[in-house]
């Protein structure tokens, strides 16, 4: 009954914060957080054979976006935390934004959560998901994780509390776990590419280091072609090949549609309902600030989040060495969701990068730190203290083309401060 | 033509190479290039490897515990080739898990001992807690700034300097004030940074010690270096 009441609260309390235009997506489950400790395990208790996890240093919020697009065009309902807040208060709103005014969850297929690598041994304390998908370990926030070992015995006490473990089979870490896992008699699922698109993989960009398959993959991606806002992936599995449609570039987004199809064959075994769910990404708006796109009068923004040296390369290949913007902005924090450290933006290597005729600036608490690592490399960069004026300036620019690199606390000052020029979707 | 050439060689540049490090690598070519000197890069698998060239400044990095047995081993094995370059004058800086593995050992939280190269006379203990953060350092290569990020705890031995006193962090082991080391011309620290980006000075005190042991002489023109003290300024007044 307290439970019950909690939720009616809150669910004002969020109501109203809508009305007078607060939108902060941890907010409404800090009042929750403090009052009910337990409640994800007494709301949850029910339907945890029905909660899917995504965790992962790279890709989560992208790849949650697309299972569940994928999921909810197939006929399923499905309860999401889709603004990347990916720990406790995150999925409590989530939870009291689709609960009813009485307190209940509605009839529910998946709850598809994202969530922090840190975090998902706590949330699986006391439930047992269906499965957990595990992207990759990559260099993410090491300030706050210590090592990347570290986020890798996360993932592998998490994957003990789950009926499935799903990884990627180009991640030694991973792989580690899966292979334990499977000697343990658990049920694990690879994916992973051809030898083919390995050595041209190889050949183009090395952000992976060296990239190879660890184990053998249980589903495959053949192929992945860029066009100008779109990918065309191939994906090997049951001794067919299908084609389908990603609305994300790069190929390490065409690696989470691979993850995502892995996902949709553990949960569904009817072929069509999988490939319609597929079919369906194609669809799918991208994720705020994951390379999304902003069309305002004259300009063409792209916003690619980054929080990391595989991730910067990744972003830096697909939006700007690829799409050549006149002007790329770098707008660079080190708040605590940032990461503290900023020593990473030394793993990422420039040159070649960003063509010579490229307007950069940079912005942010670390933007002159930014700015050192760029004139490095050959780049002359000019820094401007706020984000805000780095914005007006770019807007108020002759040119049309314009890349805005942020890392995930700049992202929202970035967003607002592009929404005094034209509209920016909401996050929620 | 460039009349003076540095060899910088890369210490285990697979397995030590996180947070960064590769970034005091960077700052080097760029300040010996930007005064018209050669730079030349070598990559150190293992310590063998320096008697084929003869290195100038050799850099080490931090690095996943996973990653640090085959170069423990190997340090081990080959430690008197580092000791020898290094007590003939060669200029090195490590940083964090290379800083520990140059020390006399290093004792696990199991209480177990793992040997390091002895080189620097320093000692380090399996700490209970991470020591994570901004650091300032006083030194007299001027104010240092960097990021630490490490849970051994180093003690000083008699035979060694600490690079600085720390103003804002932790240190070498968060108790004595102590930051880093100075041995000849080797220099320790736990900071990333990368260390020699935002400390121009440091990064100017390698390379005339190179260059004085290579060529007797040396005679550093003056850099631009305004980037480098805003971001220095920037990361000084950040909360730990």
């Amino acid at each position: 009954m307290y439970i019950r009441l909690l939720v009616f609260i809150n669910k004002l309390l969020i109501r109203l914060l809508r009305t007078i235009g607060r939108s902060g997506s941890a907010l409404p489950g800090l009042l929750i957080e403090r009052l009910c400790p337990n409640f994800l395990d007494t709301i949850l208790a029910d339907v945890q054979d029905k909660v899917i996890l995504i965790t992962g240093t790279n890709g989560k919020t992208t790849t949650t976006k697309m299972l569940v697009e994928g999921l909810r065009s197939s006929g399923s309902r499905v309860v999401t935390n889709s603004t990347g807040s990916n720990m406790t208060r995150g999925l409590i709103s989530a939870l009291i934004e689709d609960m009813t005014y009485s307190g209940r969850l509605k009839p529910t297929d998946w709850f598809v959560f994202e969530m922090d690598e840190a975090y998902s041994p706590i949330f699986t304390k006391n439930l047992k998901p269906k499965l957990l998908l595990a992207l990759n370990v990559l260099r993410d926030q090491l300030d706050r994780y210590g090592e990347l070992d570290q986020t890798a015995r996360l993932i592998e006490e998490t994957s003990m509390s789950v009926d499935v473990f799903i990884y990627n089979c180009l991640d030694p870490l991973l792989v580690k776990i899966g292979d334990k896992l499977t000697n343990g008699g658990r049920p694990c699922f690879g994916f992973g590419v051809s030898e083919k698109l390995l050595s041209a993989v190889l050949n183009e960009e090395s952000i992976h280091g060296n990239v190879v398959n660890y184990s053998t993959p249980d589903v495959i991606l053949e192929s992945a072609e860029e066009g100008d806002q779109a990918q065309a992936i191939s994906i090997y599995s049951n001794s067919k090949s299908q084609g389908y449609i990603l609305p994300v570039k790069g190929f390490h987004n065409a690696l989470n549609g691979l993850a995502v199809y892995a996902t949709l064959k553990i949960l569904t075994s009817n072929e069509d309902k999988l490939d319609m769910a597929m079919k369906g990404i194609a669809d799918m708006p991208i994720p705020f600030g994951r390379g999304e796109m902003l069309n305002f009068v004259n300009k063409n923004i792209t916003v690619a989040l980054v929080k990391n040296p595989s991730g910067l390369t990744s972003n830096l290949m697909t939006f700007v060495q690829y799409s050549q913007p006149e002007i790329v902005l770098f707008a660079v924090n080190d708040n605590f969701a940032d990461g503290r450290d900023v020593s990473w933006l030394w793993d990422v290597d420039f040159r070649g990068k960003i063509a010579k005729n490229t307007t950069i600036y940079t912005t942010g608490v670390r933007g002159y730190d930014m700015a050192l690592r760029l004139k490095h490399d050959g780049f002359q960069a000019e820094n401007i203290d706020s984000i805000d004026t780095a914005i007006s300036k770019i807007m108020g620019s002759n040119s049309n083309n314009v890349v805005v690199i942020p890392t995930y606390t700049a992202l929202f000052t970035v967003r607002s401060s592009l929404s005094k020029f034209g509209k920016v979707p909401r996050i929620w | 033509m460039v009349d003076k050439v540095i060899n910088v060689g890369h210490l285990y540049p697979k397995q030590m190479n996180v947070y960064g490090d590769m970034g005091n690598i960077i700052t080097l070519k760029y300040r010996l290039e930007s005064r018209g000197m050669g730079f030349r890069y070598f990559a150190v698998d293992s310590l063998k490897e320096m008697k084929r060239v003869n290195l100038d400044i050799v850099i080490g990095g931090g690095g996943q515990d996973s990653n640090q047995d085959t170069v423990q081993s190997d340090i081990i094995k080959n430690s008197e080739i580092l000791i020898q370059e290094c007590n003939d004058g060669l200029v090195g800086l490590m940083i964090c898990g290379m800083y520990q593995l140059l020390g006399n050992k290093f004792v696990t939280s199991e209480g177990s001992v793992i040997k390091g190269a002895g080189l620097l006379d320093i000692d380090t203990v399996a700490g209970r807690e991470r020591l994570i953060g901004n650091v300032v350092v006083d030194s007299s290569f001027g104010e240092l700034v960097g990021f630490e990020n490490h849970s051994g705890k180093t003690y000083l031995g008699d035979h060694v300097e600490s690079l600085g006193r720390v103003v804002k962090g932790a240190g070498n082991n968060g108790e004595d004030g102590t930051e880093g080391v100075v041995y000849k011309n080797f220099f320790g620290s736990y900071m990333h940074g990368p260390l020699l980006a935002k400390n121009p000075r440091l990064a100017d005190e390698l390379i005339k010690r190179s260059i004085l042991r290579k060529y007797n002489n040396v005679k550093l023109s003056g850099l631009d270096d305004a980037l480098e003290y805003a971001a220095h300024k920037i990361a000084k007044g950040r909360p730990r």
